[in-house]
């Protein structure tokens, strides 16, 4: 799958491509020109966009690709945390926003779902192993058994299979489950009730621990 | 004081002053000439007594009210005229009467004369009182001139200031709109309006700065704190870290995200100030309440806290339907940020606005938390009540706090 990142901080377009690499065929490009001239010259299942380009707003590439295709899934990258730029950037035919400092396994996720949303129509079925997720109706099945999830637990399984073979920080997961509401939590200890839980049935249903804790960091998700 | 009530009043006791004095002076002026006049009209009279008695004239038929002529022994101070206030009883109207008085002997051949003149003084005291009394007209006169055309002149004169005032009133140092001063006729207005002028294009120029270096700050912070946060993230996945390295990453790694969040309120408290949620709808804020009590129920149960929600009022209220989430997300975060184990939050609706209670762990809070960064401990980045006291201004929602009963109790009267 072909990744389209566009980006004119070097340092951050190394780190995206150095992340994305895993999953995807990644290309960049660090102005509005070069990404006019990529977007015209190839097709990607995806494109990350900053606003903020040299030679102007990421969104005349938005606006340029989408005289071109529509099927291209969009995520829109500013360091302006602005409802404006949101609105206009969906108005344009966005696909989903994320704002600066971002977590990469949120962005990625992110990404994740809107290629889903974007080539898999009719098929929202994600496989991981022996796990079957239905993400239209919201259903995880092993086999032909349903794991019975809370919708916490299960938009946490969503996560881990999304990133899957990464580390994920107790930062990051808290942020994907509460958003901008960490504050409130003096520790993240409680997302370990969630995450027992989670595991505890997971491993009844498929008699396999995918979760690994990494001590003092966080968890990585992957098959034996 | 008004300055033209100000001018007035001294006005008005500069002139008093000068005519009491000039009062005194005239009716003192007059009182000497009436004096002269009748001292004069009195030695008249008696030349004439006494050139009647030369000529032989009756004594009895000489002596009248004002004019006792009689034959007498002593001749002390012989022709030496004698002037004297005195008073006499009229017996028409039964009252005594003011009256100068001469008094001369003379002595006409052998015979020495004592002739003593009367003169009423009741005309010459009528006309001085008839003189005050128009003086004081005058006065009056003169008075309601004065204050009046100071008024008049003084509206006109200092209708550029006032009109420099009003516009600094309503001037607005983030607005678009320029401070307009008129000029006027007046040097003076004129100097004041240019250095106004001046001063006002030097603070618009710094607060523009200020703001700009604000929003710059805040944009592009965004992107070196990506890369931080990616690098720590990517450190930490590292294998050979020891527990204190691992540590001191994580450190790194907390905080600059924390660093970020603040920003981000920090954006949010400047844009609020710097109007750009200005677009106002009408908001159904129990709808609203109802989902940020959904949205946060479950980290409420998560801190062990029992919720209470009494949401039967449907308020609705002119709000920025942004602000309003806003708003209502940090009240219900405050309650449970600042809650105790198990603690309790009440969220309540009356017929003019809400009310939410919370247990919490400290003495009640002073109005200094009502400001940035005033913390009382623990993980809350301390913007919380500044955003909402910032929102409910900007709004006119009359927001109060109180603790009773071990309670804090913030009410909003929509």
């Amino acid at each position: 799958m072909k990744l389209l990142i566009v980006e004119d901080e070097q340092e951050l377009l190394e780190d995206l491509v150095d992340f994305f690499k895993k999953d995807f065929l990644c290309e960049t490009a660090s102005s509005v020109a070069f990404a006019q001239e990529k977007i015209y010259m190839h097709k990607y299942d995806a494109i990350i966009l900053d606003v903020g380009l040299p030679d102007g707003s990421g969104l005349e590439a938005l606006e340029y690709l989408r005289t071109l295709d529509s099927n291209t899934g969009v995520l829109i990258l500013s360091a302006y945390d602005a409802i404006d730029d949101k609105v206009k950037g969906l108005d344009l035919g966005a696909d989903d926003y994320l704002a600066k400092p971002f977590d990469y396994n949120e962005l990625n996720a992110r990404i994740k779902s809107i290629i889903r949303r974007k080539h898999f129509k009719g098929n929202n079925i994600i496989t991981f192993d022996e796990i079957e997720i239905d993400t239209d109706s919201k259903e995880v099945r092993v086999g032909n058994k349903f794991i019975d999830l809370t919708h916490k637990e299960y938009q946490l399984l969503l996560y881990f299979i999304s990133n899957e073979n990464r580390v994920i920080t107790k930062e990051s997961i808290v942020e994907h489950l509460w958003g901008d509401d960490t504050d409130i939590f003096d520790s993240f200890d409680f997302i370990y009730s969630h995450i027992k839980n989670l595991r505890k049935k997971i491993i009844r249903a498929c008699r396999k621990d995918y979760l690994k804790t990494i001590y003092g960091i966080g968890y990585k998700f992957k098959k034996e | 004081m008004r300055l033209l009530i100000k001018t007035v009043l001294y006005y008005v006791t500069a002139s008093l002053l000068f005519f009491i004095v000039a009062g005194f002076i005239i009716v003192f002026d007059f009182k000497n000439i009436i004096d002269q006049e009748i001292n004069k009209y009195l030695v008249n009279r008696e030349e004439i007594a006494t050139t009647q008695i030369v000529n032989g004239v009756d004594l009895e038929s000489l002596n009248n009210y004002e004019q006792i002529i009689k034959e007498t022994d002593s001749h002390i101070r012989l022709d030496n005229l004698i002037f004297k206030d005195t008073t006499r009883y009229d017996i028409i109207d039964d009252t005594f009467h003011d009256y100068r008085m001469l008094k001369v002997t003379r002595r006409i051949g052998n015979i020495y004369y004592e002739i003593t003149m009367f003169r009423s003084l009741i005309q010459p005291n009528t006309l001085i009182k008839e003189v005050l009394i128009s003086l004081f007209i005058v006065f009056l006169g003169l008075l309601a001139f004065l204050i009046l055309s100071n008024l008049l002149i003084s509206t006109k004169v200092w209708l550029p200031f006032k009109e420099t005032l009003k516009a600094l009133e309503t001037y607005e140092l983030g607005s678009s709109m320029p401070l307009d001063l008129q000029s006027s006729s007046t040097q003076e207005f004129d100097q004041l309006n240019e250095i106004i002028n001046s001063m006002i294009k030097k603070m618009r120029y710094d607060y523009l700065n200020l703001k700009e270096f604000t929003e710059n700050l805040a944009h592009e912070i965004q992107t070196p704190l990506t890369i931080i946060r990616r690098k720590s993230e990517k450190l930490l996945h590292s294998n050979d870290l020891t527990k204190e390295q691992v540590d001191k990453l994580n450190a790194i790694y907390s905080n600059c995200i924390r660093l970020s969040r603040v920003n981000r309120g920090l954006t949010l408290l400047a844009k609020i100030d710097s109007g750009v949620y200005q677009k106002h709808k009408q908001v159904n804020i129990t709808d609203i309440l109802k989902s940020q009590v959904q949205h946060y129920a479950e980290m409420i149960s998560l801190k062990d806290i029992t919720l209470k929600t009494d949401l039967k009022h449907d308020i609705r209220y002119d709000i920025n339907p942004e602000l309003s989430i806003i708003l209502i997300s940090n009240l219900i975060r405050n309650a449970i940020n600042h809650n105790i184990k198990d603690g309790e939050i009440s969220i309540s609706t009356f017929d003019q606005g809400i009310i939410i209670k919370n247990t919490g762990k400290n003495l009640p809070i002073s109005q200094e938390l009502f400001n940035r960064f005033q913390k009382t401990g623990g993980n809350s980045l301390g913007l919380g009540l500044s955003l909402i006291s910032k929102i409910c201004n900007l709004h006119n929602i009359h927001i109060e706090y109180r603790y009773s009963d071990e309670n804090h109790v913030f009410q909003l009267f929509f």
